[in-house]
């Protein structure tokens, strides 16, 4: 029986390995060997010698066969169910460990980090643009935490902490922030219509929540007109669209750990006519998509919405890329530029109603920079919408 | 690489293992390629230093060319070893020490000498006192001398043991290096050894990893008893089951390429005393400094003095090969202590025929080994044993409930892992032997399963004794 063992087990080894090599090599050959002679430079150190070199080329490997490994998303799901099986509330994956929320959402946990080289940077903008004079308001979104004791047991988290410290470095040196928390508690919003359950941002009701302060700010500066009308939450009909949406942290563990979310599609109840530019990626050939129409035909992306069971569906309001342009005719003359992160995206697609130009930039994904865009785009204001992990020094490039 | 790394796991051992059985035929190619893939494995955490591991290979690969020509010539014969352990010591020095003695230069005499900063080669301490096994095993005539460059070089060299070992003695696989057979059924025990310990690594080693770190992490001040022992208990045990995974994983794979290892660890944990723990733990290393230190020190055939002195010198010793810090010379020289009064006050005597021996080894172990994992803050790992006793944050606190609730199933895993319960309820029960062997094969299938799902995804994956 020993001997019986000994062989099943070791072809169960053997043909995993084999199995997971050759699905990964078949899927993702082309980006490792990609990896190993193109895109190792990410990783080359400058005056980077022979060994340099060689370790640049095995890191960027290494790296590009860990995200091409075949199965993963399977593997992870499978991880998650026995982790939630032992009655864990804290689930390990490697480099983040994710919570269930006493209110049921899914949550990465947060170390404590200094953020104030970051709150200096957005100071430093707020300086550039008061030589301009173009007022700056800064709209931090925040993640999930919106109540007390929502963590379990003994979990420790920095999220509330670093929020406070980002929150109060902006306000010390005179930014006008809109805290995404104050507009919770003002709207009376709840973490069910708040938070989403399988992903880490915002849900479009708290964004377009914080873009009706956001608007309430910027008119408060004097600097730039905006149309009122389209902040008046009267003005608008709000649709709840049940289990459609599947955020990444919750196609992590599978629908079998977590429920899909619920989408709210919010759209005007006036008429609209507005054109959206928004940039294609590179490795799509760069330039611009156009659309005109109604906010709901041009701003927004209902074919997201395509297609049965639950899918990541909170690109409807707006895709990630780096410039996103709107022009509304019938808005108050006025440019705003707003620098933002994915939590930003619905945001700037809510202010297409209220301003007659929009500039929406996303500087994790290009090469312009905020100097660039103030200096081509000339903006009467600014408006900066980042989530708390743009502001630990993640993805940052604000200025040159 | 780690072995429990994907990279690893599905491509290098993969590659390996396809060339070596499906593809090479001939004893000197398959060495040759063993040898190749060896350094290929070393080079791939840091290119340049396969260059510092070749040349200390080399050197010692002379020096056993010397050490034949003059066997007959005694005074010529002790002074090449003299000059070559003086080499692999200096080398050692110089990577792994060279920062601790300047620093502790300047701390004592108040001076500012530059501090060089040196990167560590992984797994120098391993390979230099294989290298040094293999120099003095030729000097006491212990193994031949190994003509080939590319022997030696795979001797000290080969993967499965090269950056954790066990501490391969020369003499150990010094026929198997020309002259071994590969079979089926070794390949396939070798294989089933290989599943043990990716389990014990990647399983158990890493998320107890999870709970010692957070507990060491915390404010000392802030734990509770419950939190710190938990902690502390945790830590000892990713230390046992990270570095017995890895040499399961080491004797794993030289079985499949038809090399004996010698064992290196044997249930520590049953252990009634410091004395049996350390004849249970890290056995490879212990036997190398009885045979290459202890015993040329006097061992314990001369007076008491000196059999207490020559503890010290051996325990102070392991710990400063542990690491290059003050913690680790306390660790070792705390083993000194319980060692000698184990040897020479009844304690011994009376823990090895009493329970409480166990209690007592584990309580001792446990407490000792967080100056290991504070490393140069001896502050903390005194805060933290403090607490353990009662010096900090009360006796239970939401901490250690979240640990039991997060980490319980792998702590009760871990006691069961770690204690020979598999026999011991096999004669409780009378279980039949096969029986019991397609329980194991079960657990050892479904374990695989979880473990590749944790390797897949890029669970948390450190190694502690690269440290060393």
């Amino acid at each position: 029986m020993k001997r019986i063992v000994n062989i099943t087990v070791t072809c169960a080894l053997l043909l995993s390995m084999l199995g997971i090599a050759v699905c990964t090599l078949m899927v993702g050959g082309r980006s490792m060997a990609y990896a190993f002679f193109v895109t190792y430079t990410t990783y080359l150190e400058e005056d980077a010698g022979l060994f340099g070199n060689i370790s640049a080329r095995i890191t960027s490997l290494n790296s590009a066969i860990n995200n091409n490994l075949a199965g993963k998303r399977t593997f992870e799901k499978i991880n998650a169910v026995f982790q939630m099986k032992l009655g864990k509330q804290m689930l390990s994956f490697g480099n983040t460990t994710m919570v269930r929320l006493k209110t049921g959402q899914l949550y990465d946990l947060m170390g404590d980090t200094d953020v104030s080289d970051d709150v200096k940077t957005i100071v430093n903008l707020k300086n550039g643009l008061d030589q301009r004079g173009v007022p700056l308001v800064f709209a931090y979104a925040h993640t999930q935490l919106y109540e007390e004791d929502l963590l379990p047991t003994g979990v420790e988290d920095s999220n509330l902490k670093v929020a406070d410290d980002i929150v109060g470095g902006l306000r010390d040196a005179g930014i006008a922030v809109v805290d995404s928390r104050q507009v919770y508690r003002d709207y009376g919003l709840t973490m069910e219509d708040a938070v989403l359950r399988t992903d880490q941002h915002w849900s479009i009701m708290t964004a377009f929540c914080t873009y009706l302060e956001c608007v309430k700010a910027l008119s408060g500066t004097g600097a730039i007109r905006l149309d009122l009308a389209a902040a008046d939450p009267d003005n608008f009909d709000i649709e709840i669209l049940k289990n459609v949406h599947m955020g990444d942290v919750g196609k992590r563990v599978g629908a079998s750990v977590v429920e899909p979310d619920d989408l709210h599609l919010i759209t005007p109840r006036f008429d609209t006519l507005i054109t959206r530019r928004v940039s294609k990626p590179t490795v799509e050939g760069g330039g611009f998509d156009e659309k005109t129409g109604s906010f709901s035909e041009a701003c927004l992306f209902l074919d997201k919405l395509e297609g049965d069971g639950p899918a990541n569906r909170y690109d409807v309001y707006g895709l990630h890329r780096e410039l996103t342009y709107f022009t509304n005719p019938g808005a108050p003359e006025g440019r705003l530029l707003i620098l933002k992160d994915s939590f930003g995206t619905p945001v700037s697609t809510f202010f297409s109603l209220a301003a007659r130009e929009i500039c929406a930039l996303d500087l994790r994904k290009g090469r312009l920079t905020a100097d660039q865009i103030i200096e081509s785009f000339q903006p009467d204001a600014v408006l900066v919408v980042y989530c708390q992990e743009m502001m630990r020094g993640k993805n940052y490039a604000f200025v040159d | 690489m780690v072995f429990s790394d994907s990279i690893f796991l599905f491509f290098f051992l993969t590659t390996v293992l396809l060339v070596y059985f499906l593809i090479l035929r001939g004893r000197k190619a398959r060495n040759l390629f063993l040898m190749v893939m060896s350094l290929v494995f070393y080079a791939w955490g840091e290119p340049w230093f396969v260059f510092v591991m070749v040349g200390s290979i080399a050197v010692n690969w002379l020096a056993g060319l010397f050490l034949d020509r003059y066997k007959e010539d005694p005074a010529r014969k002790k002074r090449v070893l003299v000059l070559t352990v003086t080499f692999n010591l200096l080398l050692l020095g110089v990577f792994k020490y060279l920062m601790f003695l300047m620093k502790n230069i300047n701390w004592a005499l108040g001076l500012q000498l530059p501090v060089p900063h040196i990167i560590l080669p992984i797994g120098i301490s391993f390979f230099t006192f294989q290298a040094m096994s293999y120099v003095i095993d030729v000097y006491r005539g212990d193994g031949q001398v190994q003509r080939s460059f590319w022997n030696v070089c795979l001797y000290i060299s080969l993967f499965p043991q090269l950056i954790a070992g066990p501490i391969v003695r020369y003499q150990t696989v010094a026929e198997e290096i020309e002259d071994r057979n590969e079979n089926f059924d070794e390949f396939c025990e070798g294989g089933r050894r290989f599943v043990v310990g990716l389990i014990k690594k990647v399983l158990l080693a890493n998320n107890l990893a999870l709970l010692a770190d957070h507990a060491f992490g915390l404010d000392p001040a802030a734990l509770s008893v419950g939190s710190g022992w938990l902690g502390a208990v945790a830590y000892l045990w990713q230390v046992y089951f990270d570095f017995s995974g890895y040499s399961d994983m080491a004797i794993g794979m030289g079985l499949m390429f038809g090399f004996h290892f010698l064992e290196n660890f044997n249930f520590p944990m049953v252990a009634r005393s410091i004395t049996e723990f350390w004849r249970r733990w890290h056995i490879s290393l212990g036997t190398w400094f009885r045979d290459y230190l202890y015993i040329p020190l006097g061992g314990s055939r001369r007076k008491t003095g000196r059999v207490i002195l020559n503890t010290v010198i051996v325990w102070t010793l392991t710990g400063l090969w542990h690491g290059a810090e003050w913690a680790f010379i306390i660790w070792g020289f705390s083993f000194a202590v319980l060692l000698i009064l184990e040897k020479y006050t009844p304690l011994g005597k009376w823990m090895d025929a009493h329970p409480a021996g166990h209690l007592y080894a584990m309580a001792a172990m446990t407490t000792v080994t967080v100056f290991i994992n504070v490393g140069g803050d001896l502050g903390h790992a005194t805060g933290f044993i403090a607490s353990m006793y009662g010096g900090g944050n009360g006796f239970w606190d939401d901490t250690a409930t979240m640990y039991v609730r997060e980490y319980g199933f792998f702590v009760l895993a871990a006691l069961i892992t770690a204690l020979p319960v598999g026999p011991f309820l096999q004669k409780t029960l009378r279980i039949p032997e096969n029986a019991m062997q397609l329980l194991r094969g079960i657990g050892l299938l479904a374990g695989l399963a979880l473990t590749l799902t944790y390797v897949v995804m890029g669970g948390y994956n450190p190694f502690i004794y690269f440290n060393f």
